[in-house]
């Protein structure tokens, strides 16, 4: 049972370092226009224009 | 209500706000509202505003998040920003500058919400992971040890749920006790403060139970439900945006000898500009004269797509686009005094100035809040005092706090009206105001507006027949010199004339554009002038109506319209050398008297017309109306629907162009239909994106099952709260089993809204 002691604490550091890349994603515009993206299959364009 | 003058207001909370004096005196202005989350959060500030002195009129629209007022003086309204203030709203509208750090800040809001519901839903799910051995086992089982340890993670993931997820709903509890209000966050911060408290103060005591899990579980299904609301009521608003015509920043203006480019806000009156084809003209012009003629589109004003003639010297209203390369404009005014100035205006007083019928749920609520509130404390007292069990009082409180967070009760209605909504959109209805399903639902009388609104879902059938030709007017060539003129005009039969002949590819475009077309000139609801030259001869060309025309028509069905086209000698203006006949029968289709059918089985149906008597009982007769009313001006129309309204009926108003507007305030529902003016649309609680009373048909028919889905969801919630209630209080309930309970009766409500969503089979 020892070995909570050392996974119990990892996994509320794992929580936090997820916590962390979800800051970064949602500030970073991750989750927004997201129904733009389905549509870009149907745009037939060789060249898409960068963003 | 003329407007004198501009009064750019900067109030003590550096919030500026618009502001304009009134012939009559008063102060008129509207803002944008920072921090309202829900309907009630209008009724909270109209009530405010009620307190404050010289302020006669305030109105807020949840959906655009606009308010508007009229006041006394023009100080009122700083009173009102800071009441507002310190209610946790922030007044305000900025210029056009400011416009950029709202969105950045708007975006960022929107951003930290979605990242509060990441959050709490991580937490909920760890703090449950830990939490579930408590569930299971007993604590001899586990050790003691390891149950701290379990514990103490337990709070440690607790903490952002508390300080970062709970803060907003912390906030807008604290300031509303400042005030002494009641509202829906009391009860949940209070539950949250108290089961995180005393869990804290248990974290040691293997006996005492703790509760982060209902505390993240709490946040999380809050936080969902808001985010989802957020997004949609974002959608619509979007939706509304789009609308708007791309108005250029900076335009090619005739400085000294040459063309520079300059931005749009430094235009002075008399200035000489270019614009590129597709651009919309930034303030009222005129076509330069000596200019060529050009083709607009004053889709943003008539909500008419029609490309239009102007000639030099006619003028253009802000608004209007260029459909050809580039043209050349004079400005006429700008500012408050053009068009543009007065448009913005009208477009964010419209989306405010809609008030809000109160939900009966939205009254409820403090009144809820407050039982909530006295049995948490009388259970409590009751276990602490009377059964002299203080631990047990502290669990009793939480469970009744918990057990009766107003969730079910808070989501019942908002969650099905959101699928509702969803739903509309597929089947090309968009709803603006959350509030006009209800209300569809209830609708017994339903006005419509003809032109536009019900003629644009008709089928026109047009036949052609060539009264008389000679060389070298083959009825081709006839025909395409009729829709040529037919182009220019923007009258309903000419552009059924001209759609028939592009339409079904009798005429070519190419033909078209080989038209020498000369003195081409309208007279209003009569027909077109033109002249032609062909070989050497010049021949005046007539199209509109038989006797303008001076022809009789041989008509087969006595309902259609007719329209002539004739071509004469020069020598003899009365006798025509070919002429062309179009006979133009428009029937609703099938599709429009199924839905009219249908609509009738609901509501009454009333159209109300400006067009004359005849006209409008000759239209259409198949078309089985409750009643037909003609010669209605909009001040007709108001009262006429005031007149239903004193009769206690709902009514909707389903209508199209800017006549319709002071209607649309009246009525109870206000619907634009598909292609209708920006200004209308704007104003409108629901929008039809196709053509034709299908969508209202179908928005009617869900409106009246989100009626039923969100009573049943009522229901649920109500019996739910009155038997968790006695029994929390009783300490039959522990809070987990609070939780519980409050999770299961949220999904209950969320799965029951579901079916909204099911596409009838």
């Amino acid at each position: 049972m020892s070995i909570l002691f050392l996974l119990i604490p990892l996994s509320v550091v794992l929580v936090a370092a997820i916590g962390i890349v979800l800051f970064w994603a949602v500030h970073n515009g991750q989750f927004e226009f997201s129904d733009d993206e389905g549509q870009t299959i149907i745009h037939d364009d060789d060249n898409p224009p960068k963003a | 209500m003329g407007v004198n003058s501009t009064h750019a207001h900067t109030s003590q909370q550096d919030l500026s706000v618009h502001q304009a004096l009134r012939a009559d005196g008063q102060w008129e202005g509207y803002a944008r509202v920072a921090g309202m989350n829900c309907g009630a959060c209008a009724i909270d500030l109209q009530q405010a505003a009620l307190k404050i002195q010289g302020l006669s009129s305030f109105q807020v629209n949840p959906a655009s998040g606009l308010v508007s007022w009229v006041a006394s003086q023009p100080t009122a309204i700083d009173l009102m920003a800071q009441r507002a203030a310190r209610m946790g709203y922030a007044l305000g509208m900025g210029s056009l500058a400011d416009q950029d750090v709202q969105a950045q800040r708007n975006r960022l809001a929107k951003r930290n919400m979605f990242l509060r519901f990441l959050v709490a839903m991580l937490c909920m799910m760890q703090i449950m992971m830990y939490s579930a051995p408590e569930y299971f086992f007993d604590v001899q089982h586990i050790g003691e040890q390891p149950l701290y340890l379990l514990r103490w993670a337990q709070w440690v993931i607790c903490l952002p749920v508390l300080l970062y997820c709970a803060a907003p709903c912390f906030g807008r509890a604290w300031r509303a006790t400042l005030q002494s209000r009641l509202v829906m966050d009391q009860p949940i911060a209070l539950g949250i403060v108290l089961a995180f408290g005393t869990s804290s103060l248990n974290l040691m005591n293997p006996a005492a139970h703790v509760w982060f899990d209902s505390v993240a579980m709490l946040l999380a299904l809050l936080l969902l439900a808001q985010w989802l609301i957020e997004r949609q009521t974002a959608k619509a608003l979007d939706h509304l945006a789009s609308l708007q015509p791309d108005l250029p920043l900076q335009v090619e203006v005739f400085k000294g000898d040459c063309w520079q480019p300059m931005p749009v806000v430094q235009l002075q009156a008399g200035d000489r500009f270019c614009l590129q084809k597709g651009q919309a003209l930034p303030v009222d012009a005129v076509l330069t004269p000596g200019a060529e003629a050009v083709w607009v589109d004053e889709a943003m004003r008539t909500g008419e797509q029609t490309p239009l003639r102007k000639q030099a010297g006619d003028l253009l209203c802000a608004g209007s686009k260029v459909l050809i390369e580039r043209a050349e404009f004079t400005v006429l005014a700008v500012g408050p005094q053009g068009s543009f100035g007065r448009l913005g205006d009208l477009l964010a007083r419209a989306m405010a100035a809609k008030p809000s019928r109160q939900l009966a749920v939205d009254r409820l609520l403090p009144y809820f809040v407050a039982t909530v509130l006295v049995s948490a404390s009388i259970g409590g007292l009751w276990w602490w005092l009377v059964l002299a069990n203080p631990a047990k009082a502290t669990e009793v409180a939480v469970a009744v706090l918990i057990v009766t967070c107003p969730c079910a009760l808070a989501l019942a209605l908002p969650l099905v009206r959101l699928f509702a909504i969803q739903r509309l959109v597929d089947l090309g209805v968009l709803v603006r105001n959350p509030q006009a399903l209800d209300l569809l639902a209830t609708v017994d009388v339903v006005a419509l507006d003809k032109t536009g609104t019900l003629t644009q879902a008709e089928a026109t059938q047009v036949q052609l027949q060539v009264l008389c030709n000679i060389a070298p007017w083959t009825p081709a060539f006839l025909h395409a010199h009729a829709v040529g003129m037919a182009r220019a005009s923007n009258h309903p039969l000419s552009r059924a004339v001209a759609q028939h002949g592009v339409q079904q590819g009798l005429i070519h475009s190419a033909a078209l554009e080989n038209l020498d077309l000369q003195a081409l000139q309208e007279i209003p609801g009569k027909g077109l002038f033109a002249r032609v030259w062909l070989q050497g001869v010049q021949h005046p060309l007539k199209l509109g109506s038989p006797a303008f025309v001076g022809l009789r028509a041989a008509v087969q069905n006595a309902c259609a319209s007719v329209v002539v086209f004739a071509v004469f000698a020069e020598s003899d203006p009365c006798s025509p050398i070919a002429a062309l006949q179009f006979e133009i029968n428009q029937s609703g289709g099938p599709q429009l008297l199924a839905d009219i059918e249908h609509l009738k089985t609901r509501a009454a149906l009333h159209v109300l017309s400006g067009d004359l008597p005849a006209a409008v009982q000759a239209w259409q007769p198949a078309l089985r109306f409750t009643a037909r009313h003609a010669g209605q001006t909009p001040e007709d129309k108001t009262n006429w629907i005031k007149n239903q309204q004193a009769q206690g009926r709902v009514l909707a108003m389903v209508g199209d162009g800017l006549n319709d507007l002071a209607a649309f305030a009246q009525a109870d529902v206000a619907v634009a239909a598909a292609g209708a003016a920006t200004l209308s649309a704007s104003q409108a609680d629901v929008l039809l994106l196709r053509p034709g009373l299908s969508g209202l048909a179908a928005a009617c028919d869900l409106a009246q099952k989100t009626r039923q889905i969100g009573k049943q969801n009522l229901v649920w919630a109500m019996a739910y709260n009155g038997v968790a209630i006695p029994l929390a209080m009783s300490g039959w309930l522990s809070p987990w089993m609070a939780a519980l309970g409050m999770g299961a009766s949220s999904l209950l409500v969320l799965v029951n809204s579901l079916r909204l969503k099911a596409r009838p089979t």
